[in-house]
């Protein structure tokens, strides 16, 4: 009993309490106005997802063929992520934790915001509450499962067993070790961590980041928020017209990158574009200002890869395409550059792909 | 070019739900709408480019079949079954529930609104599919998600410390899960033989109404498995028992043979069941 209340802790620590505390260190890349708990975490999340895939593709080009390659990778990603959370620690800003104003609130509004909460807490029952089979599982939840038992990272055949040279298609999308990492940090099987824990961050994660487009599409008329947010969980809860469509993906793939990939990165990356928006017009911006942006825009890039090799290809097409829209409206040819910066990850990731 | 074309087209539906017939247009249905009326209605031009404009152009880019003959340079002939993910870059959900929400607003009597947002959940409920009805989701078991019979039977079957890894032949629908569980188990097929209809004599065997015991018995002492597991109404031309194989356990309607010959580490017995029998099966 005292194992599982320990294991639990753990787990707390390594999927909250260690993104909050890394958003917390750098949360000085946001604008001021953006440093919320929630974004905070949001920010938190990148860059700890950042570490752990920039320790796994190193480890995969070095120690992949030793035994115990992933208690290596491991103790690196245990090292850093440890560091930067303990720093975050001592920079908490105690102001974030102020309670919403839900008084300011009209009856309507509250009772819409209840049906979105609950529309939200009903897909996280059912996630822990069922069992979804998907074929793709065997490869995915297998490394994990392979790396925290044996050590092997990618070099196991996740289907029969047995040596395997390492394949860059798969072993570059890094998220199966950052779930590894998760659940040898925590003591729990990765299986565990993956179907049951893992959907329990990712879901309303992924509603948080739609709420945000909500706040930048609805930014002078509140009240349609929860409105539009129910309807965002009606379309998720009710998306399964094909098993292609992002919401399938979302709801009966949670764990897998490319799920992460539709559901988080491109939401965050129309976010990050819909805040630049705003942003334009207006007097003109700092360069720390304008840095901000495009320095989010480069971590979910990095993120975007992590979850799958298309999210690099993808990741930077729908940049291209936002950006487009963004020099037209602002008429600065400097947004070239910084969506250039943003997707060098992109392209660092281009290069890995044709290296392995 | 034409051939490309309708590739894509056909991918569209599918995308949309071709499996359900011609449901697959209100799918795309409602996205046309929704940009359509955001295109009219929504005064910041940048929005409307985003969410009126954009979905016309990544549609009309996937439907060009210059765009998939690149997409299959670059990712390769193998991933060309992935072409319809170019579609993800559409904020399809902002801007369907963008364009009912703004509807909605629009509306001056808060019954009105109400109303409007009531039909639109139901519009989408109705036009959607439920994701909890799909045949692929079940009650969960266990704290796994793994079928409960799986986790008792490789339970049953897993290998000490010291044996480090145990090979094991599992019944087709039931190798999806095994090393999820338990990594130690090896197998002489996966989930990708099963599902990429790759062929191993094991594997064959299996999904015939009735196996050849002593075809079965060859191929998996080839491989060294220990244990052979399968559905108790499983028809054998022979009682497999008879050839040093034992019955350890039946679980949930499977049966777990374990192998004597390598359990106990009769080699040179093995050796000559698989030799003199290498010319018949191979």
């Amino acid at each position: 009993m005292l194992m599982t209340i320990w294991s639990v802790v753990r787990l707390i620590i390594f999927m909250l309490i260690v993104p909050m505390c890394m958003g917390q260190l750098f949360k000085f890349i946001l604008k001021k106005e953006l440093r919320t708990l929630g974004i905070t975490f949001v920010l938190g999340f990148f860059i700890y997802s950042g570490i752990i895939q920039i320790i796994s593709i190193l480890c995969i080009l070095t120690v992949a063929s030793k035994p115990n390659a992933f208690e290596t990778c491991f103790k690196g990603c245990l090292l850093a992520v440890l560091l930067f959370a303990v720093a975050g620690c001592f920079r908490f800003d105690k102001n974030m934790l102020k309670k919403p104003d839900i008084k300011s609130l009209s009856t309507d509004t509250r009772i819409f915001y209840g049906i979105f909460f609950a529309l939200v807490i009903f897909q996280m029952v059912m996630a822990v509450s069922t069992r979804i089979f998907d074929g793709d599982n065997s490869f995915y939840v297998t490394q994990s499962i392979i790396a925290q038992k044996t050590g092997a990272m990618y070099t196991v055949d996740p289907n029969k067993g047995g040596i395997i040279p390492v394949d860059g298609r798969h072993a570059l999308a890094a998220i199966p070790m950052w779930i590894a990492f998760i659940a040898k940090a925590a003591g729990v099987h990765s299986t565990i961590v993956t179907y049951t824990v893992w959907p329990v961050l990712i879901i309303p994660l992924v509603y948080f980041i739609f709420h945000e487009i909500a706040k930048v599409l609805f930014a002078d008329n509140t009240a349609m928020i929860p409105i539009f947010m129910i309807m965002v969980n009606m379309l998720m809860i009710f998306g399964n017209v094909s098993i292609y469509t992002p919401a399938t993906f979302f709801l009966m793939r949670t764990w897998q990158g490319k799920s992460m990939l539709t559901s988080i990165a491109f939401p965050a990356i129309l976010l990050i574009f819909l805040w630049m928006f705003k942003e334009t017009g207006g007097e003109e911006k700092t360069l720390s200002q304008k840095a901000s942006f495009w320095g989010l825009l480069t971590l979910v890039n990095m993120f975007s890869g992590m979850c799958s090799e298309m999210g690099v290809m993808f990741g930077a097409g729908l940049v291209a395409l936002l950006t487009l829209v963004l020099l037209y409206s602002s008429k600065r040819m400097t947004v070239l550059l910084g969506a250039f910066c943003s997707v060098i990850p992109n392209l660092v990731y281009v290069v890995l792909y044709k290296l392995m | 070019m034409y051939g490309i074309f309708r590739e894509c087209w056909v991918d569209l539906k599918r995308y949309g739900g071709l499996e359900n017939g011609s449901l697959w247009m209100i799918f795309w249905l409602l996205l046309l709408i929704s940009s359509i009326y955001l295109i009219v209605k929504e005064s910041d031009v940048r929005k409307k480019i985003v969410f009126g404009a954009m979905p016309f152009v990544v549609v009309a880019g996937f439907l060009f079949p210059v765009t998939k003959k690149l997409f299959v340079k670059l990712a390769g002939i193998e991933s060309a079954n992935t072409y319809y993910r170019i579609l993800w870059i559409i904020p399809m959900y902002v801007t369907i529930a963008y364009a009912f929400t703004k509807f909605i607003a629009s509306l001056n009597s808060a019954v009105k609104k109400y109303v409007a947002a009531c039909v639109s959940a139901l519009i989408i409920a109705v036009t959607g599919s439920y994701v909890y009805a799909n045949e692929y989701v079940y009650k969960a078991e266990n704290i796994y998600h793994l079928p409960q019979n799986v986790i008792d039977i490789c339970d049953r079957i897993k290998p000490t410390e010291d044996e480090g890894t145990v090979k094991a032949a599992f019944t087709p629908e039931l190798v999806y899960f095994v090393r999820q569980y338990d990594p130690n188990i090896l197998m002489p097929y996966g989930r990708d033989y099963v599902d990429h209809k790759y062929y191993t004599g094991v594997l064959k065997l299996m999904q015939e109404e009735e196996m050849k015991t002593q075809e079965l018995l060859y191929y998996t002492r080839a491989d060294l498995d220990r244990y052979i597991i399968f559905p108790t109404d499983k028809k054998l031309d022979e009682d497999i028992t008879i050839f040093d194989v034992k019955l350890v356990d039946t679980i949930d309607g499977y049966n777990i043979y374990e192998d004597t010959l390598i359990s106990e580490n009769r080699e040179k017995e093995r050796e000559n069941y698989v030799n003199t029998r290498q010319n018949m099966y191979e």
